[in-house]
């Protein structure tokens, strides 16, 4: 990728910004030298495995671990009455699970027993050693005959099997029913997505007779893992140490809490050691927690002119045994869905049902892709009964400036209608549409179609918390290397390159003489964490401001080592540089910092804040508006190749376009939109956590299918280059944003290709088959 | 994977002998692909295992009299790249390519996926569509069987105890003919969801005069379409006839519903597969 | 059953006493403490245990240790030359063909592989095929595509002794 060539607002060149500078981490990596939670030993280490219940739901009866504990090797054995009865849960009023299950389970995979030993053999072998009586219950495993179920309470504290709700709606639905000219109703399903991870999630704790713990594990929530294990163990947060360890892969996956993390710290209160675990890879696919499948009722009211009037959608999430993060992903889900295409009534209606499966959790855009897919492909439906060309309907219907009719919610620097525009000239949609057609009717079996779909989503997070602040601390050493003592962290998205760039280029450095420490909570300041696009934007703009100050000590230091005036200089890749004379470099910042030091007898120093002042007031009910602090726009056009005799589904190319304001690092950019469009691809074409009777049948890579690499089609993406007022040198989020609108593009190019719509993910050969009614 | 113990041994007689006589749980250990996942998942916990990659039965020859042996242990990746094999058989050469990948190739050997006899071993449909043979060997004895005939029951061959596989035969390709494996599906790395051989050869006047149609993981073995084959055979090739033969052959499929695919499914393509490769086979003789 | 295993990796002889359930992974990882080799799914198909064994990639979690007694092993810590790297290591942290690193290892071993059999020419189709075995969650593979071609120009302009 081309290096993008910017100017500050100031005047000053971005010497990094638009850059494709090579990610920070990068030779750590490609050497093997970088150590994940599973490469790690400890002196003393105990190795823990965990009993887990093969019913689905069930009494405990008895647990007898008398022949665990009696093995060679073995240091440690609990059972939920050995520890505490305290429930936790990610959103503490709906705490509902317990460090290890006491008197029922409630999925296949729940947490029965642990054991920590000497070897992992020996743990595994202790596991076998315990026995558990269990009276069977009925169970319940579709969240629609949960929801209505007397029988069968998942959670019989509760009264029901709806564990939340989540409601907001704009207006009078049923009277924008009554101002519409059609009315149209659709139902679609998505199904659970699995983050498969690389790594496998694992956690070592250390108990010290202080009172303190101390976890290494790869988490996205470095400081509220703390209020999350705290929660669940009881130990204050101020005596709870986070290491966040190397991350193989998040998505969504290391927001909520492992179960494991009490349970290592339970077994490490006992013996005084070290306790790892680490899962297997079925580990991952059968108690690791998926993405929230969605059955998805939408009613949308417009005119004949196609202009949408009134949007209705009524969702059951499928909660599993547990909850987690299913009440936010509803709210999140729900934000984009009121305000895109700005419809003047908005209704949405939520339910998160529990069921005796393994529990969901976050997954890269939250909620967000899953009411992408089902109004993206309601909306082309639509389109086609009135006549309307796709792209048209869209654009009657764009987003603007200004405040959504309905929501009243804020958006500024909207480019809704370029990106869309840019996504049809670049995929030449319109021509496409035609030559397509004219194909499909000299072609028997294979049918070629184009489809797209828009996109809204958050450059910035939600104020849901009410509060999206964090501080930066950098300190220069006596011979100029920057440490930036920082939140971010490095899922692989580039969050180090990331703050890397925005400093060299608030203090005119090098990139290669900065640091970031990042990894130790008891250090870095307080933040929410790396989820929502949040991350570069909060501690870009944190480490911006620190970087800023640190640039004006420099300069008055190197004013008086040069004897000018201080706006006469500049400072430019690490070397002071005359504003008249910029390519001549004069002192560098290592001498700078070595006067300061030696001559000056002081250091270098600063604290940069971000405070996103409108938080408190975003996370009110009331103020809706303003729950979204910045949007980012984008439209995806796929094309699809389906063959009627087989069913088989060939994507020929995805184009993305999106604004999530300046780029900061075009190629580091680009990856994480390639990335992101191929976990979209999978979640519409391929991917599906079957789970018969509560077992999940497929938990391994030979039945969860994937995308390898002779998978994936073309890519092309287009970044439209806005200006971000809010965000560190313009930049917005953009982690989440290539996954959105994926599954809607292809059911939309299918729908082209075949006039099939379909409305459950994944979209499989033989669910093509059957909607053409061959079998 | 349980404790056991390895032997390596360099002569076939004694690995027969060992075979028949222990009475231990033992089981022959070639590229490992297939046995070592079954010994991590605990289906399987042999007391010993007796590698055989040293008998030297890694090796493709190609006789005076056009028969082709292949060695038992010999791997995938090997078969792939074999110009013997490019040259006479193609088919058996894409078919593993387009097998797992080559890490696993570089292990896994085609004895060990015949062996294993998975309901959907990509290896066994077309090397019984080119009437292969296989050549069995114990202490004291040898055997051909015709590989159609090998598989008994899912994951069950015609191996009696103290019997190993040790060579695959294959006759000369007929003249005019050409041979395709069908295989659906669900991503690049996947098994067979539906497999489908076909090997067909064409006299001078474009009559079949030979056919062999073997459909894969859609029974408990692979089944060898008959009823279709004696359809086509001695018949002019042309678009309808090929058509009426798929829908034989889907008849003959005897598939259950997995959380692969539904039963209904497998018999829809493996209709469309066959009539897909019966047009390819034809295509690929006309274009000699 | 214990063995005594003679075993080279990266050029280096190493003897490990181990029994014969215990996979070249477990090897690698726990007792020569080579913690690139990774261990993603202890089943052959994610690739992240990727090494060359004999001249030949493999997964090492379907390779006992004993079948690798008496072997030539080269993993990740075996391609940097001292401080420089390979130029497959170069090309992929050039190319932005690394995200979270997991499959890293395995995928440049795989890269080096076929770079090795193909001398440095391969065809877009083999690139992909030869990676097919090693999974990718982050990246989407257009960027490990791109650097593998990158790596087989770099190691080309040093064959032919330009630099």
């Amino acid at each position: 990728m081309e290096d993008l060539k910017l100017q500050n607002p100031n005047g000053d060149s971005n010497y990094n910004i638009g850059k494709s500078v090579p990610r920070v981490d990068g030779v750590m990596k490609a050497t093997g030298e970088v150590k994940y939670l599973p490469d790690i030993e400890m002196q003393g280490m105990l190795y823990g495995k965990i009993l887990r219940s093969k019913e689905p739901h069930a009494i405990i009866k008895e647990i007898d671990i008398s022949q665990a504990t009696k093995l060679p090797g073995v240091r440690a054995v609990i059972t939920g009455k050995n520890i505490s009865t305290r429930k936790y849960s990610f959103i503490p009023n709906l705490a509902d699970k317990e460090i290890l299950c006491i008197d029922k389970v409630r999925f296949i995979g729940d947490e029965i027993a642990a054991v920590a030993a000497d070897t992992n053999e020996i743990a595994e072998n202790a596991i076998r050693l315990i026995t558990v009586s269990y009276e069977s219950l009925p169970a319940v495993f579709d969240p629609i005959e949960a929801m209505d179920s007397d029988r069968v309470l998942v959670h019989e504290g509760k009264k029901t099997n709806v564990a939340a709700t989540f409601t907001k709606s704009f207006g009078d639905i049923e009277k924008g029913f009554s101002e519409s000219d059609y009315i149209f109703e659709d139902v679609f399903e998505t199904a659970r997505q699995s983050h498969c991870c690389m790594e496998t999630r694992g956690c070592i704790a250390k108990y010290d007779l202080s009172g303190k713990v101390t976890i290494w594990m790869p988490t996205q929530l470095q400081h509220r893992s703390r209020k999350q294990i705290s929660d669940a163990t009881g130990i204050s947060t101020g005596n709870i140490r986070i290491i966040n360890t190397p991350i193989g892969g998040a998505f969504g996956s290391k927001v909520v809490m492992d179960t494991k993390v009490p349970i290592a710290i339970e077994l490490s209160k006992l013996t005084n050691r070290p306790i790892k675990f680490t899962n297997t890879r079925e580990d991952e696919f059968t108690s690791s927690r998926a993405r929230y499948s969605f059955k998805i009722k939408l009613k949308t009211g417009v005119n004949k002119d196609g202009r949408i009037i009134a949007k209705k959608a009524e969702v059951i999430a499928d909660n599993g045994a547990y909850c987690d993060e299913g009440t936010a992903v509803l709210s999140f889900g729900c934000a984009f869905y009121t305000v895109l295409y700005d419809a003047k009534y908005t209704s949405f209606k939520s339910s998160l049902v529990y069921t005796n499966k393994q529990p969901c959790t976050a997954f890269r855009g939250f909620g967000n892709p899953q009411m992408h897919y089902a109004f993206e492909a309601h909306l082309d439906k639509i389109a086609f009964e009135l006549g309307i060309d796709p792209m048209e309907i869209r654009m009657i219907n764009k987003n603007k400036n200004g405040n959504a009719i309905a929501s009243n919610a804020l958006i500024t620097n909207c480019t809704f209608e370029q990106c869309i525009q840019q996504a049809a000239e670049i995929s030449d949609f319109h021509n496409k549409r035609i030559s397509y057609k004219e194909f499909n009717k000299n072609s028997s079996a294979i049918k070629k179609g184009i489809g797209m779909a828009a996109m809204l989503h958050t450059g910035f997070t939600t104020r849901f918390f009410g509060f999206n602040a964090t501080d930066t601390y950098i300190k220069l050493s006596e011979n100029g290397i920057i440490s930036v003592i920082s939140p971010i962290i490095e899922l692989g998205q580039g969050g180090l390159t990331a703050v890397t760039q925005i400093v060299a280029e608030g203090i005119g450095a090098d990139v290669k003489d900065i640091r970031i420490i990042n990894n130790d909570s008891d250090i870095i300041p307080y933040d929410l964490g790396v989820y929502g696009s949040r991350h570069t934007f909060i501690c870009g703009n944190a480490a911006l401001d620190a970087a800023i100050k640190l640039k004006e000590q420099l300069l008055d230091t190197a004013s008086q080592m040069l004897n000018c005036q201080r706006k006469d200089i500049n400072l430019k890749n690490g070397y002071v540089v005359y504003r008249n004379n910029p390519n001549a470099q004069c002192l560098s910042i290592e001498e700078i910092c070595d006067y300061q030091a030696f001559s000056c007898g002081r250091l270098f120093s600063a604290v940069g804040k971000y405070v996103d002042e409108l938080a408190p007031e975003g996370a009110k009910p009331e103020n809706y508006s303003i729950n979204i602090p910045t949007y980012s726009f984008g439209c995806q056009v796929v094309e699809v190749e389906v063959n009627e005799k087989t069913g088989n589904i060939k994507v020929l190319k995805v184009y993305a376009v999106i604004d999530s304001g300046r780029t900061l690092n075009p190629c580091l950019a680009e990856g994480q939109m390639e990335g992101a469009i191929v976990q979209g691809l999978g979640l519409a074409l391929k991917e599906e956590l079957i789970i018969n009777n509560g077992k999940v049948a497929n938990p391994s890579f030979t039945d969860y299918k994937v995308l390898h690499a002779e998978d994936v089609p073309e890519i092309e993406v287009k970044f439209i280059e806005s200006y971000c007022d809010e965000g560190p040198y313009g930049i917005k989020g953009i982690g989440e944003s290539g996954l959105v609108p994926t599954a809607g593009a292809i059911a939309n190019a299918v729908f082209n290709a075949s006039g099939l719509l379909m409305k459950e993910l994944p979209i499989t050969s033989e669910k093509i088959l059957r909607a053409m009614g061959k079998i | 994977m349980n404790e056991f113990e390895y032997k390596q041994l360099t002569s076939i007689k004694e690995v027969c002998r060992q075979l028949k006589e222990s009475s231990r749980y033992t089981k022959v250990l070639a590229g490992g692909t297939d046995l070592f996942i079954q010994m991590n998942n605990g289906k399987i916990q042999p007391d010993c295992l007796i590698d055989i990659k040293n008998l030297n039965l890694s090796y493709i020859i190609r006789e005076e009299n056009g028969t082709t042996r292949i060695g038992a242990t010999t791997n995938l990746n090997m078969i792939m790249e074999s110009n013997v094999i490019m040259e006479d058989y193609i088919c058996l050469s894409e078919t593993a390519r387009d097998m797992a990948a080559v890490q696993v190739r570089n292990r896994a050997t085609i004895g060990g996926n015949l062996c294993n006899a998975s309901p959907s071993a990509d290896m066994a449909p077309p090397l019984i569509a080119m009437d292969a043979y296989v050549n069995i060997i114990s202490y004291d004895n040898e055997r051909k069987v015709p590989l159609s005939q090998f598989f008994v029951g899912p994951g069950k061959t015609d191996l009696k105890e103290g019997e190993i596989l040790a060579e695959i035969l294959l006759p000369p390709p007929y003249a005019r003919s050409a041979c395709v494996y069908l295989k659906q599906k669900r991503n690049a790395m996947d098994l067979a969801t539906i497999g489908v051989a076909v090997n067909i050869s064409l006299d001078d006047n474009e009559i079949l005069n030979s056919v062999k149609i073997v459909l894969g993981a859609v029974g408990p073995t692979p089944i060898s379409s008959i009823d279709a084959a004696n359809y086509l055979l001695g018949k002019k090739i042309n678009e309808n006839i090929i058509k009426e033969a798929a829908k034989i052959a889907a008849q003959e499929a005897k598939p259950i519903s997995d959380i692969r695919a539904s039963k209904e499914y497998r018999i829809y393509m493996t209709d469309a597969l066959v009539e897909e490769a019966m047009v390819i086979v034809w295509d690929k003789i006309r274009q000699r | 059953m214990k063995h005594n295993i003679s075993i080279r990796v990266n050029s280096n002889e190493y003897l490990v006493e181990a029994d014969s359930n215990r996979t070249l992974l477990d090897v690698l990882r726990e007792d020569l403490k080579f913690t690139g080799v990774k261990d993603g799914c202890k089943a052959g198909e994610c690739g992240a245990c990727s090494v060359i064994l004999n001249g030949e990639i493999v997964n090492s979690c379907l390779v006992l240790a004993i079948e690798a007694d008496g072997a030539d092993i080269l993993t990740i810590e075996g391609l940097a030359n001292g401080d420089e790297l390979h130029p497959i290591q170069k090309a992929f942290v050039e190319e932005g063909a690394i995200q979270c690193g997991f499959c890293t290892p395995g995928m440049i071993m795989s890269a080096k592989n076929l770079l090795d059999k193909t001398n440095n020419h391969p065809t877009s189709e083999e690139v992909r095929e030869a990676i097919r075995g090693n999974y990718c969650r982050c990246t989407g593979y257009k960027k490990i595509e791109k650097a593998i071609f990158t790596a087989a120009n770099m190691l080309e302009d040093n064959q032919n002794g330009r630099s």
